[in-house]
């Protein structure tokens, strides 16, 4: 059994995470003394972060919880997938961005059936565009080459 | 039949699209108006009020979308960035395009644009509290000087047009330092805060004004208001310049660079969409004092506030 | 006002005026389910339509849309664990688990019931004392507002089931996130990096669909268990019996009255109502037991304080003419385009057209019983679809609801990373909602302490003094937080180890 489980190592990252927000409050140059200071309110929050944290990271220490394993590269392309999607469709279009993305989370999460993949990758993003940006004229992001979809 | 003559049209926009050089007028797709702020808003029904007027005068399509966050500065900072061909115009208020680039690390600047026309122009006022025994600019003065620390004004939040408003005016009496700043999180609260009395000065236009129990004290205009020919404009109240005259006021903005026909076009049928009967009487309805200058007109008058506004952010601090 | 209500009734009972209210709150109802897709922009979607109408439809149309919205919200938090705003994300706490016990039928049940019960009061004490209580809200300044909203943050301890110290530190977590951003008294930027778009902060919404919805595709994508089928089995929603709600309508009426009471305070909201509602019942129901296990009386604290919320929210809109939310303010600004100005003299000014308005939204929450059953019998084939396309449909809908927000491309990435940040955290047993209540609450917080700073020139001592009301609620702020502690404290030293 490992010391390092994901439990604690999330747990350690917080506390980190925590403890160098609260450093970033110092040091620069405020207007504003004590409570008029801008970083009055944060350093009140961020020391009750590690404050918490750090009894956290014992409570995680004092019990062993097991967790279980996750289906690691299923949720990795499903996450990467997403976060490509939601990045790209303001540059690239809703819809150029949205149908690969359903083709792939769709094959990932074990759909198989090509034609209804094809047809709710293609036809639910395709919808969307034809319902926002042509009937209530309340634009999704167009992509490059056109400014119909 | 409807299908295909709409794939018909498709095609023929996709190609005019991959074609941009070929010979069309402008415009040859629809013209997007930018808000930059939250749909619903005071902006975001000018623009909406504006865009069919726009679009008839300009004999294409437009339409309105709303990109919000960081006072207006979000989306100008996202135009900026925009290729420059006159399909994508922004609505910047006088703080979006002179104020917050003076007091904000944004990614753009004075030079940024290509001013195509100036829409709306109010000026602002300062005002009380009805019945608190201030009646006049002078009365509040004397107020301030008697109780240094004592009295409150307010704003929407820091280098909104409220909060210089009020900067302008008790910088210009010489009283700033005797009066202390309490921002609100947008103009509800605040004005909130008015009805209530915790805090007794708010600076905005005459039409926000009159929607409360107030005294107006001071107008920010070359001339007295048609509506409170009582109340003295900033000049006649020894107010100097450049903190005598502070209007709110919007007008569209291409990306630098846009082309000079394309910016003329857009500037002329901004002209005819203001002066249009319709645009005139959704101004009553909703009281928009109009104001509009073409593309050269305001492009000077821009740059002119951009220099004359430093002075208030100086003097407010926020720089 | 109610000798009003005949003309105001020849307004409504129009063609024109039925039509807007029976299509407006379907059309609210199914925006506000659909995950990702809230009030605000529900009501954004619908506001261009209103620009052709004439005064009383216009409004009553944003109102149906609003009121149906709030409540479509528990749909989506109770069948799919993904509420659409953070006013429902209460909902999920008691909904949730209801469900997967096979009850989503019963709990969509009790969640509408309490919501028109909610909507339904906050219309009659509009219609009998919206001048008064607005006349009141106004002794609400930036101290009594900081008194209730450390109240509100106590509702974090309730809201940790299984591990109070997690639940503090994702309270913490969204207090931070919300500090991130201009500063709301110098405008200094805070905690930006250098980087221009986080001037303006992280948006609420954006993060909320990421911690809740985007997160829980991501657990489902992780899990071993494979589900052929649907998510939860549902054909419709099932009306619990009278004799269900024995025992409850104390509770009932208190999370009413606590609706009410928030809903007319200016700059608090339906999600802060929704969690204090939820923690005063946990405090006193005799279930208390059994909340966060699926236990009605969660639901029913949630969905009627948000609900009441709605016509709470109007009381200072059309008494003052200020609006007390971003909806409330699109409805102003409304009534502007109509030739109507909105102000201290509005309710003067337009009697019956107030009127009119209020007895609307008594009709409006009348019909959220039929057309939600009539929705939920909509949705519910929706439901059996296996889960890869509807966890690909929540992404999609997510994206176009943050995306419509404010139109802005960096909040599409900040749900992105919530969502990653937020499946890692709940793997840790961390819940979600306390970061949620943290980041409502913390602006809030924030900025009504520092201006209660600034009016007592820096004094902590004297902070309170001359505000009883907020010494009231610290008190009770301080009672909510030590009684549970006491309570855990002497069981421990009560029972021999």
């Amino acid at each position: 059994m490992s010391v390092l489980t994901e439990r604690r190592v999330t747990s350690l990252v917080l506390l980190l995470v925590g403890a160098a927000l609260l450093s970033q409050t110092f040091g620069q140059a405020h207007s504003g003394l004590g409570a008029f200071s801008p970083m009055f309110f944060p350093r009140i929050v961020l020391g009750f972060w590690v404050a918490v944290a750090v009894l956290d990271i014992f409570a995680e220490l004092r019990d062993h919880h097991v967790v279980t394993r996750p289906r690691l590269l299923r949720v990795t392309v499903i996450a990467v997938a997403s976060l490509a999607f939601l990045v790209s469709m303001t540059r690239i279009g809703f819809f150029l961005a949205a149908a690969p993305f359903a083709v792939v989370a769709l094959v990932t999460l074990g759909l198989r059936n090509p034609l209804s993949i094809a047809g709710v990758a293609v036809g639910v993003p395709a919808a969307l565009v034809a319902l926002f940006n042509h009937v209530l004229t309340l634009p999704l992001p167009t992509s490059p080459f056109a400014w119909w979809f | 039949m409807k299908l295909k003559a709409k794939i018909a049209g498709a095609c023929a926009l996709l190609l005019s699209s991959v074609l941009p050089a070929v010979a069309q007028e402008f415009p040859e797709r629809p013209v997007n108006l930018v808000v930059p702020f939250n749909a619903g808003g005071g902006t975001d029904l000018l623009v909406r009020g504006f865009a069919p007027h726009f679009a008839e005068a300009l004999g294409g399509d437009v339409f309105v979308s709303n990109m919000a966050g960081g006072s207006g500065t979000v989306a100008a900072g996202a135009l900026a960035g925009q290729k420059p061909t006159g399909y994508q115009l922004g609505y910047w208020s006088v703080t979006v395009s002179t104020i917050q680039p003076q007091i904000k690390d944004v990614p753009y600047g004075v030079d940024s644009w290509e001013p195509i026309c100036s829409v709306a122009a109010s000026p602002t006022m300062l005002f009380t509290n009805a019945g608190n025994g201030i009646e006049t600019i002078e009365q509040a003065k004397a107020a301030i000087e008697a109780e240094p620390g004592k009295y409150l004004f307010g704003s929407s939040g820091p280098g909104a047009m409220t909060h210089l408003t009020t900067v302008a005016a008790f910088e210009g009496l010489g009283v700033l330092d005797k009066i202390k700043h309490l921002p609100f999180q947008g103009s509800g609260p605040a004005l909130q805060a008015m009805a209530a009395g915790t805090i007794q000065f708010f600076g905005d236009t005459e039409i926000l004004m009159q929607r409360g129990d107030f005294t107006p004290l001071v107008i920010f205009s070359d001339e007295r208001s048609a509506n409170f020919p009582d109340v003295p404009t900033a000049t006649e109240v020894g107010i100097a310049a450049p903190l005598n005259e502070l209007y709110l006021w919007g007008g569209l903005f291409a990306p630098a660079e846009t082309p000079a026909d394309v910016v003329a076009k857009l500037s002329d049928a901004c002209g005819t969409a203001v002066t249009s009967e319709g645009f005139q009487s959704f101004a009553s309805d909703t009281q928009t004092v109009l104001k509009y200058r073409n593309a050269e007109e305001f492009d000077a008058f821009f740059r002119a506030q951009y220099e004359g506004n430093t002075a208030i952010i100086k003097a407010a601090g926020l720089q | 006002m109610i000798e009003l209500l005949p003309q105001a009734a020849s307004l409504i009972f129009t063609i024109e005026g039925i039509g807007v209210l029976v299509l407006g709150t379907m059309l609210g109802i199914i925006l506000g389910a659909l995950p990702g897709i809230g009030s605000t922009v529900a009501v954004a979607m619908i506001l261009p339509f209103t620009l052709t109408m004439s005064q009383a439809p216009a409004i009553l149309l944003l109102l149906a849309v609003y009121a149906g919205s709030v409540y479509g919200g528990s749909l989506s938090a109770i069948l799919i664990n993904t509420p659409g705003t953070p006013q429902s994300a209460a909902t999920c706490l008691d909904g949730y688990p209801m469900a997967q016990r096979g009850e989503a039928g019963l709990a969509l049940g009790w969640s509408t019931v309490a919501s028109m019960i909610g909507g339904l009061t906050s219309a009659v004490v509009l219609l009998l004392a919206a001048p008064q209580l607005a006349a009141l809200a106004l002794n609400f300044g930036p101290i009594e507002t900081f008194a209730l909203i450390l109240l509100g943050l106590t509702c974090i301890v309730s809201v940790s089931e299984g591990s109070l110290v997690k639940g503090l530190l994702a309270g913490g977590i969204g207090l931070f996130l919300g500090c991130v951003g201009g500063d709301p008294i110098t405008g200094e930027a805070r905690f930006t990096f250098g980087q221009f778009q986080l001037i303006s902060g992280f948006n609420l919404l954006a993060v909320v669909i990421g911690v809740f919805a985007l997160s829980e595709v991501l657990l489902r994508a992780a899990s071993r268990d494979e589900a052929d089928h649907g998510l939860v089995s549902f054909s419709g929603i099932v009306l619990p019996p009278l004799a269900a709600w024995r025992g409850r309508i104390k509770g009932l009426i208190k999370s009413v009255a606590i609706g009410n009471g928030i809903g007319i305070l200016p700059g608090t909201g339906a999600a802060t109502a929704a969690f204090i509602s939820y923690a005063e019942a946990q405090r006193s129901s005799p279930n208390r037991k059994n909340f966060g296990k699926g236990e009605p009386d969660g639901l029913i604290a949630s969905e009627s304080a948000n609900n009441a919320v709605t016509g709470g929210a109007l009381v200072p809109t059309m008494a003052l003419g200020i609006p007390g939310d971003a909806i409330t303010a699109v409805m102003l600004a409304t009534l502007t385009l109509h030739g109507v100005t909105p102000g201290i003299r509005l309710m003067a000014d337009n009697p019956v057209l107030i009127a009119a308005i209020f007895s609307g939204f008594f009709v409006i929450n009348l019909m959220l019983l039929p057309m939600g059953m009539l929705v939920a019998k909509g949705a519910a084939p929706l439901l059996r679809l296996r889960e890869g396309y509807m966890l690909v449909l929540i992404v999609l809908l997510c994206a176009v609801g943050v995306y419509f927000v404010r139109g802005n491309p960096f909040d599409l990435l900040v749900m992105g990373v919530a969502g990653i940040i937020g499946f890692v955290l709940r793997r840790q047993g961390m819940p979600m909602a306390p970061l949620v209540i943290g980041m409502v609450l913390g602006p809030t917080l924030e900025i009504s302490l520092r201006q209660g700073l600034i009016i007592t020139d820096g004094s902590f001592g004297e902070f309170f003094r001359g505000h009883p009301i907020a010494v009231v609620l610290v008190a009770l702020a301080i009672g909510m937080l030590s009684l549970p502690l006491i309570g855990a404290w002497r069981k421990k030293h009560a029972a021999p180890e």
